[in-house]
């Protein structure tokens, strides 16, 4: 599950996914959206920007982890943030991973498969 | 016991005897007494002692007789007085069976049988055969009398008497028998019914009344001693019989008796019970035994007087006694024999002993007992012996040694008088020369005797003794040197008296020598000693001795001779020693006085420097009174005239004279020869001078007022300048001697010095004050400019100000008043010395301020006034200030140097306006100029703070901006830079084989856009002062192969060779390390950047400057290099060597930025070394942490 509000970065990582193969993506376009998403859908993975509308990625990260239904779903921030403690914020809010944009894909899928392999 | 006592008793006497000391006369009556005191108690000890064991012997002896005796005679008495009492017992007991016995027979018959006449007649057999019974009566078994037969009445038969209720029937039937109660007839004899029955039934009772005299006759005949006797009592303790009849007649009762009452308690027991010494009935003591009556139960007692039982006892003990006395009688006679015997030779021994104490050693004892005490007086004869023997040689020695010490006596009587003579005439030796002389020739036996002392090289005869004045006058005028040969010589070097036997037969006689030739022939010596008189090593002279006979001198005379010797070259050296020290005395006496008077000048110098009339008294006084001048004058010379200081001993019109003011020497005086010449003018006498003669005023008056004829004129000299003039004179014509002109020269430059100490004295003086008020001045000074320069806060400063100004000046109370930028209003804002409730009433005095502002502004050009309060007009402010005492103020306005208007103003009190000097308000001005700086700077810093919080604010701003900024930037980049990476790195999918290139291009545009991105944003937290640093110790080598594995990627796109030069042991530091990657990244990639097919080196190492341990960085290349020009802009932002290198080698012109400023948040430095085309070295020195661990 992707929750990005920016259509072209949707576009892209999903594209790069598509092309990729093996991997399918679902797309939430904010936070509130991302929550529900997630309850139903239950997706292996969720990629979290954090600048979001209605609830923003911090909030939305942090109920997921209060849902036991979702908890355990493992979690990527994706911030524009490259200020230094943006890392611990997210970390903080219960994500299980940080990463920054602009993406590194190759960076990306090595973390994914990572937190997938657990 | 005897020998010890006479041991114990003896010792002590010897003892006694010893002590008393001489004289032996006074001794002897105490040893007399001494001796008869002991002699008689030892005499008194043998008699006593042989009384004392005769009588304990027969003391002892005679008691334990008596103590035997008096218990074997008391038994015997009572065994005897028991067998008595046994046989009587016996006797009535006997009585008493037989007369029952009688009766028995009477009642065998019966009265069936029998006819009552053969009783009858059986009845009066009875009574002629039993005379105790005097009456018989025969009762039948039915008790009735029938029968009675009687002495003393008729008989009766069958008198009817019915007896069957008396106790004699009854008892006699139960018991058989039965013995009435002791009862008597006519008053005098006792009788006893006994009444007993036969053994037939009817047999009846025989009633016998008995006559008891018979118990009386028994108990009568008993003897017991001559007063003992025998009584009976019943079984009652009742007395039966007694010798004395009225006892018992009187039926006495004896049972209280102690023996009695033990006897009777004894009955039932046994008799041998032994009964109490107790009172009999008549209260006499007596011994009682007893026996028992057998049938009756009655008691025999046979008592005896004690007094007459123990007679015999008694006896014994008097004979006892005797035996006693003469015993004692006979011990007392042998004691004083066998005393007699034993103390006598003991008494001779005695008084010989005493005899030899007093000294009387020739007398023998005389004892002949043949015993130790024989031995004893031998023995004490041959000490006395001996005694006498050792006496006779101690009284020889005693004269010997008597006669020794008078000889030495004299001779010491000698030395302590030439001793005394040394002692009382110090200095004057011939009384002491003669008198050891004559001392010496009397104990030595001589006639002649001379006393040489050294003079020059010879030596001088300076006391003789029988020696003719031509002889000594031959010794004293011959001058020859006679001390380098000769004996004299020789004495010298020895040291040693010489003693010739005989001056004829010596070798120096034989020899002619001068001295000896005299001495033979001269004084006719042939036996002499010559004694040296020695004073250190040196030789002073001799002693010579002389005898006319060839007899030499014994040891003892020469030792005097020589102990003399000593004492005259003590004598001589005494004599120098005072000589020299009466000529120092003299000397010094002399100098004292002048030195006395020079330092009492020096002390009035030193003690008051500036008071010049008191040293000038004192030295004018001292310099005529010491060169014994009349007069004397001190003048003072200044400005080409002399003026008096000071005057001594001279007439009042000369002293008013000289005294009158300036003097301007008149040409051709002496004041002005003075002047001209400056040295000492003596002038022998003045009457005779020139300008006497021609008048000359001064010289006249010292001629005529003064009275002076010579007169001395010393100058006073400082280098070169004449100071003044000391003159002295006399009324006589005798001219000063040198040490008169020399003490007089030695005054004047005392007075020319105490002069010159007057002026620097007063020269000092001034400028310590003026020094101590610069210094007072500088300190406050400082203190505000401190206070100015340290502070910020307005009101500190200008309270530091104004307190120093008020203290400085010397004024009493200050204010200062500062314009208000905004209210144009001048306020109050630091005060010193005014009370609280006057600054509250000047401030809130509306006129106050309007006021101020009319004085201020009436000083137009801004200089410092004075204003007098109470010439103003009346107002409010005026009455207050007149009602605190300011009366004058000094107002010094603050006038801003730059734009001249007016900040403020100074103001302190004034007591009175012409208090002020310039200085102090020069200084007032001063501190107005600081205050005027002080208002500036507070208002500049006002402004200051004003800005740098708009700063802030902005600052603020653009962070959040940039951080803004840079997510909004980096959104779209997202898309950009990954979709042209999927389109050139997935071409064949897309179609895009085509567009490869620009795709590239954009992807790389979007990249360095990136970066761009990044590096604004770490510039700006830098300058933010936002980016912390984390720092680790880093392990060095692994953090430079990380950087180095980053960067070959960069080397190898320029074909570059990447070397690393580093030491193994570099170790670990302090630093955050992501920085520290970044730092080199960033050079490393430079250097790869603009160079092609070149070498890149990173080089690490430590170093160490001065005190720090630093880490080295050096990234060298061989690329381009740089000019100076483009070095010198290298780190500022957005530069590159030059606008066109961003188009050739790319990058952002801020990695160099970047990286000076993260190198010196690590305390380090970035440095560049280059040349243009042969390529750049960059340094970064990094601080180690120190040894101890700390951050640097």
């Amino acid at each position: 599950l992707y929750v990005e509000d920016n259509d072209d970065n949707v576009y892209m990582l999903k594209m790069r996914f598509d092309v990729l193969g093996g991997y399918q993506m679902r797309v939430a376009a904010d936070g509130a959206e991302g929550i529900r998403m997630a309850a139903a859908e239950r997706p292996d993975l969720i990629l979290m920007d954090l600048e979001l509308p209605v609830i923003d990625g911090w909030e939305a990260t942090r109920q997921l982890k209060a849902d036991p239904s979702t908890r355990d779903i493992p979690i990527i921030a994706l911030s524009a943030h490259a200020l230094v403690g943006a890392r611990e914020k997210a970390l903080a809010a219960g994500c299980d991973e940080f990463d920054t944009k602009p993406i590194d894909f190759d960076r990306l899928l090595s973390k994914i498969r990572r937190l997938l392999d657990k | 016991l005897l020998a010890r006592i006479t041991a114990r008793d003896v010792t002590p006497v010897p003892a006694a005897v010893r002590e008393p000391g001489p004289p032996a006369v006074k001794s002897t009556p105490v040893v007399k007494s001494v001796f008869r005191r002991a002699r008689s108690r030892l005499f008194t000890k043998y008699v006593a002692l042989f009384m004392l064991v005769v009588t304990v012997a027969l003391l002892f002896n005679g008691i334990v007789d008596a103590l035997f005796y008096y218990r074997e005679n008391r038994e015997a008495l009572v065994r005897i007085q028991r067998e008595q009492a046994e046989t009587a017992a016996a006797k009535i007991g006997q009585f008493i069976k037989e007369i029952e016995s009688q009766l028995g027979w009477t009642t065998q018959l019966s009265w069936v049988t029998g006819s009552i006449e053969q009783r009858r007649f059986d009845a009066l057999r009875l009574l002629r055969q039993v005379p105790a019974v005097t009456e018989l009566a025969q009762v039948d078994a039915n008790g009735k009398e029938r029968l009675r037969v009687s002495r003393l009445s008729m008989d009766v038969i069958d008198s009817g008497l019915d007896l069957s209720n008396e106790p004699k029937f009854t008892e006699a039937v139960a018991n058989k028998i039965y013995y009435s109660p002791i009862y008597f007839r006519r008053e005098s004899e006792p009788y006893i019914t006994l009444a007993t029955t036969g053994a037939r039934r009817d047999a009846g009772v025989s009633i016998a009344e008995v006559n008891l005299k018979l118990i009386w006759d028994v108990i009568s005949q008993i003897k017991v001693g001559d007063h003992g006797l025998a009584y009976v009592v019943d079984a009652e303790g009742r007395l039966i019989a007694h010798p004395d009849i009225s006892l018992v007649l009187r039926n006495t009762d004896v049972s209280l008796l102690p023996q009695v009452r033990t006897a009777l308690g004894d009955v039932t027991r046994n008799f041998a019970t032994a009964l109490p010494e107790a009172k009999n009935l008549q209260g006499r003591e007596v011994l009682t035994a007893y026996a028992l009556v057998k049938p009756l139960g009655w008691l025999v007692l046979v008592e005896l007087p004690v007094a007459e039982a123990y007679a015999p006892l008694y006896a014994a003990m008097e004979r006892l006694a005797l035996i006693l006395l003469a015993a004692l009688l006979f011990a007392v006679m042998a004691g004083i024999l066998l005393a007699g015997r034993m103390v006598g030779p003991i008494h001779i021994l005695r008084t010989g002993a005493a005899r030899f104490g007093e000294g009387d050693l020739s007398q023998r004892i005389s004892i002949k007992t043949g015993d130790e005490l024989e031995g004893l007086a031998d023995q004490f004869n041959d000490m006395a012996a001996k005694l006498q023997d050792s006496y006779t040689d101690l009284e020889g020695k005693v004269e010997l040694r008597t006669r020794e010490l008078r000889e030495l006596l004299e001779q010491q009587t000698a030395a302590a008088e030439v001793l005394r003579v040394i002692s009382s005439t110090p200095g004057e030796l011939s009384p002491v020369f003669d008198l050891i002389l004559r001392n010496v020739t009397r104990t030595c036996e001589a006639k002649i005797g001379m006393l040489l002392l050294r003079d020059g090289d010879t030596y001088k005869v300076v006391a003789s003794l029988g020696v003719s004045p031509d002889v000594v006058d031959h010794y004293n005028q011959r001058r020859s040197p006679a001390l380098s040969a000769g004996g004299l010589a020789r004495m010298a070097e020895v040291r040693k008296t010489n003693h010739v036997i005989d001056a004829r037969a010596t070798e120096a006689y034989a020899k002619r020598e001068e001295f000896r030739v005299a001495t033979v022939e001269l004084l006719g010596a042939r036996t002499f000693l010559n004694v040296p008189l020695f004073k250190d090593d040196q030789m002073l002279g001799f002693i010579g001795i002389y005898r006319d006979e060839v007899r030499p001198f014994s040891d003892r005379q020469i030792a005097l001779v020589e102990n003399f010797a000593t004492q005259a070259a003590i004598a001589v050296e005494n004599a120098r020693l005072l000589g020299e020290l009466r000529a120092r005395t003299a000397e010094l006496s002399e100098s004292l006085e002048q030195q006395t008077a020079s330092a009492e000048v020096l002390r009035l110098i030193s003690n008051a420097p500036g008071d010049l009339p008191q040293v000038f008294d004192a030295i004018l006084a001292n310099a005529t009174r010491l060169c014994g001048a009349m007069s004397g004058s001190l003048y003072k010379f200044e400005d080409g005239a002399y003026t008096a200081l000071a005057t001594f001993g001279m007439p009042p019109a000369a002293a008013a004279f000289f005294r009158q003011g300036a003097i301007h020497p008149p040409p051709g005086s002496g004041f002005a020869r003075m002047v001209n010449e400056k040295k000492t003018i003596h002038v022998i006498d003045a009457r005779e001078t020139e300008a006497y003669r021609d008048a000359e005023q001064f010289r006249v008056a010292t001629v005529e007022l003064m009275g002076a004829r010579t007169f001395l004129n010393v100058p006073m000299l400082k280098d070169d300048e004449l100071l003044g003039v000391i003159g002295i004179c006399r009324d006589e014509v005798r001219a000063f001697d040198e040490r008169e002109i020399a003490l007089v020269e030695n005054f004047a430059s005392q007075a020319a010095i105490a002069i010159v100490n007057a002026r620097l004295l007063h020269d000092l003086r001034a400028e310590t004050e003026k020094l101590e008020r610069s210094v007072a001045e500088l300190g406050a000074l400082s203190e505000v400019t401190r206070a100015v320069n340290s502070t910020l806060d307005l009101q500190t400063v200008l309270s530091t100000i104004v307190t120093n100004a008020v203290q400085l000046s010397g004024t009493e109370a200050g204010a200062i008043y500062v314009l208000d930028p905004v209210t144009q209003e001048f306020r109050m804002r630091a005060t010193h010395g005014i009370n609280a409730s006057l600054i509250v009433e000047l401030n809130t005095t509306r006129t106050h301020e309007r006021n101020l502002r009319r004085y201020l502004e009436k000083a137009a050009d801004h200089r410092p006034f004075i204003m007098d309060v109470r010439a103003e007009p009346d107002t409010p402010m005026r009455a207050i200030l007149l009602r605190a005492s300011f009366h004058i103020l000094l107002i010094i306005p603050l006038r801003d140097p730059v734009s001249g208007g007016l900040v403020g103003a100074l103001a302190v009190r004034q007591q009175e306006a012409d208090n002020l000097f310039s200085h102090t308000v020069e200084l007032l001005q001063t501190f107005a100029a600081q205050s005027v700086l002080a208002i500036r700077n507070a208002h500049l810093f006002a402004q200051i703070e004003e800005k740098s919080r708009q700063l802030e604010i902005a600052g603020q701003h653009k962070s959040q901006f940039l951080a803004n900024m840079s997510h909004e930037l980096r959104t779209p980049l997202n898309a950009i830079i990954g979709l042209t990476e999927m389109l050139f790195t997935n071409a064949q999918r897309f179609g895009t084989e085509k567009a490869d290139e620009p795709l590239r291009r954009v992807h790389r545009a979007g990249n360095h856009l990136l970066e761009l991105i990044n590096q604004v944003l770490d510039l700006s937290k830098i300058e933010a002062g936002k980016l912390e640093l984390n720092l680790e110790t880093a392990s060095l080598h692994p953090l430079v192969n990380e950087v180095i594995g980053t960067a070959r990627e960069l080397a190898e796109r320029n074909k570059n060779r990447l070397t690393v030069e580093a030491p193994s042991d570099l170790g670990a530091m302090l630093v955050d390390p992501m920085r520290l990657r970044q730092i080199l990244l960033n050079l490393l990639s430079n250097a790869c950047k603009f160079t092609t097919k070149g070498d890149v080196m990173l080089g690490v190492r430590r170093r160490v400057t001065r005190d720090r341990n630093w880490i080295e960085f050096s990234v060298s290349d061989t690329g381009i290099g740089m000019t100076a020009e483009q070095q010198g802009k290298l780190f500022e932002e957005f530069i590159q060597a030059d606008s066109s290198t961003a188009r050739r080698y790319g990058g952002t012109g801020l990695g160099l930025a970047i990286t000076r400023r993260l190198v010196r948040m690590m305390g380090g430095e970035v440095r560049v070394a280059s040349e243009a085309g042969k390529g750049a070295t960059f340094t970064v020195l990094l601080p180690d942490a120190p040894r101890d661990g700390t951050i640097p």
